[in-house]
């Protein structure tokens, strides 16, 4: 290998491993999740259990939110009921692409009004895009209080 | 395989012939080290936009914020520590290159005819530099920053009459550094300065290639040598 090939290779290499150096940790810093899991919002209070009827009703509750760098309290919600003795808590979001469901009392299901999915009173899909049941919040009762802790993918219970 | 995308490249590009003609340039026989300050810089100076942009893409710029951001950027995202390190060290780096390309030249004597207008635009960039360390400063609005930044808006009040109206300029009242100086300088540091530097830094690398590197006195009578390969080895 004659020198002057030799130090142009040298060179290739070099701006390469500079290249690397800038563009690895740049490629971490955009694609990589970030090193803390935090975790979600605890428990929230939904409302008193003895208020609960066969109808689902929509709860209002607060929970902490954190977002990056911020910690929020927001307020969200849930289609709360009591069946057989049973609390159920649905989340609001549609499992197909995230629209709020609203409860038709007529139909005596969930409806999603962005992509026409349908669901029994138990979360179980009855017509429409949805690939899942409604997911549904877990739930603790002390007292006379309903709890509300993190939302489960109905596909993972 | 190389050639032929190397072909491929110069045939709809001409980017081949392009970077090689920077290669193939002849520069003075005295040529040398002193004579690699002013690269150093500029790519110290595409270091700081690359880590510059990384880092705003996480970077709240709200007093309120600004603090928690750059703590989360440090302690939770991935790699974090090291854009940020880069930006801040790179920044001190800069400088200290900037000055010493300054100090070469003027030892070389490269400021004079015709290449002052290249020595005056260096002058400006070498400003810029520290306008960027200046405002760069207080975005992690922490109690160094802000203090720091204090002491410097009082300073800048102390000449009559221009003193008002530079802290009417960087949004303070009377000294203090409140949310309106803080976006003042964010704006500066993201908008302003990087887009001046880079219209300043490109006019500055068009008059060194317009009038070449300066040659020493003596140049004359050897003969001159191409960039590549002695000055690059």
């Amino acid at each position: 290998m004659l020198r002057r090939e030799f130090h142009s290779r040298a060179i290739f290499v070099l701006n390469a491993v500079i290249g690397a150096a800038l563009a690895l940790p740049a490629a971490a810093y955009l694609f990589l999740p970030g090193k803390r899991k935090r975790a979600a919002g605890g428990w929230s209070d939904a409302g008193s259990v003895s208020s609960l009827t066969e109808e689902p009703r929509q709860a209002i509750i607060q929970r902490k939110r954190v977002d990056a760098w911020k910690t929020t309290l927001e307020e969200a919600t849930a289609w709360v009921f009591k069946r057989d003795g049973k609390v159920t808590a649905f989340s609001p979001s549609c499992p197909h692409l995230g629209c709020g469901v609203s409860f038709k009392a007529d139909q005596g299901g969930f409806y999603c009004p962005c992509h026409d999915s349908s669901f029994s009173i138990d979360g179980e899909v009855l017509s429409g895009p949805s690939p899942r049941a409604l997911d549904q919040f877990e739930t603790k009762v002390e007292g006379d209080r309903l709890w509300l802790g993190s939302v489960r993918r109905s596909d993972e219970a | 395989m190389l050639n032929g995308i190397k072909d491929w490249i110069e045939a709809r590009t001409g980017l081949v012939s392009f970077v090689e003609g920077f290669f193939e340039e002849e520069i003075p026989a005295s040529s040398g080290w002193h004579q690699v300050f002013g690269s150093m810089a500029l790519f110290s100076l595409a270091v700081q936009f690359l880590t510059g942009i990384l880092l705003a893409f996480n970077h709240s710029p709200q007093p309120g914020e600004a603090w928690y951001s750059v703590r989360y950027i440090m302690t939770e995202v991935s790699g974090g520590a090291l854009v940020r390190g880069l930006h801040h060290w790179g920044a001190s780096m800069m400088v200290i290159l900037v000055v010493v390309h300054m100090v070469q030249v003027a030892i070389w004597g490269a400021y004079k005819k015709p290449r002052e207008a290249t020595w005056s635009v260096g002058v400006l960039l070498l400003r810029l530099t520290l306008a960027f360390g200046l405002t760069g400063y207080l975005l992690n609005w922490d109690n160094r920053a802000y203090w720091a930044t204090v002491v410097t808006l009082q300073i800048m009040s102390l000449p009559p009459v221009v003193g008002e109206w530079t802290l009417q300029l960087l949004g303070s009242d009377a000294g203090r550094v409140g949310a309106a100086t803080f976006q003042r300088f964010y704006a500066a540091h993201v908008i302003l300065l990087p887009a001046a530097t880079g219209a300043l830094a490109g006019i500055h690398l068009y008059l060194v290639r317009k009038h070449g590197v300066a040659p020493q006195p003596g140049d004359e009578t050897k003969p001159n040598k191409k960039f590549y390969p002695e000055q690059v080895f």
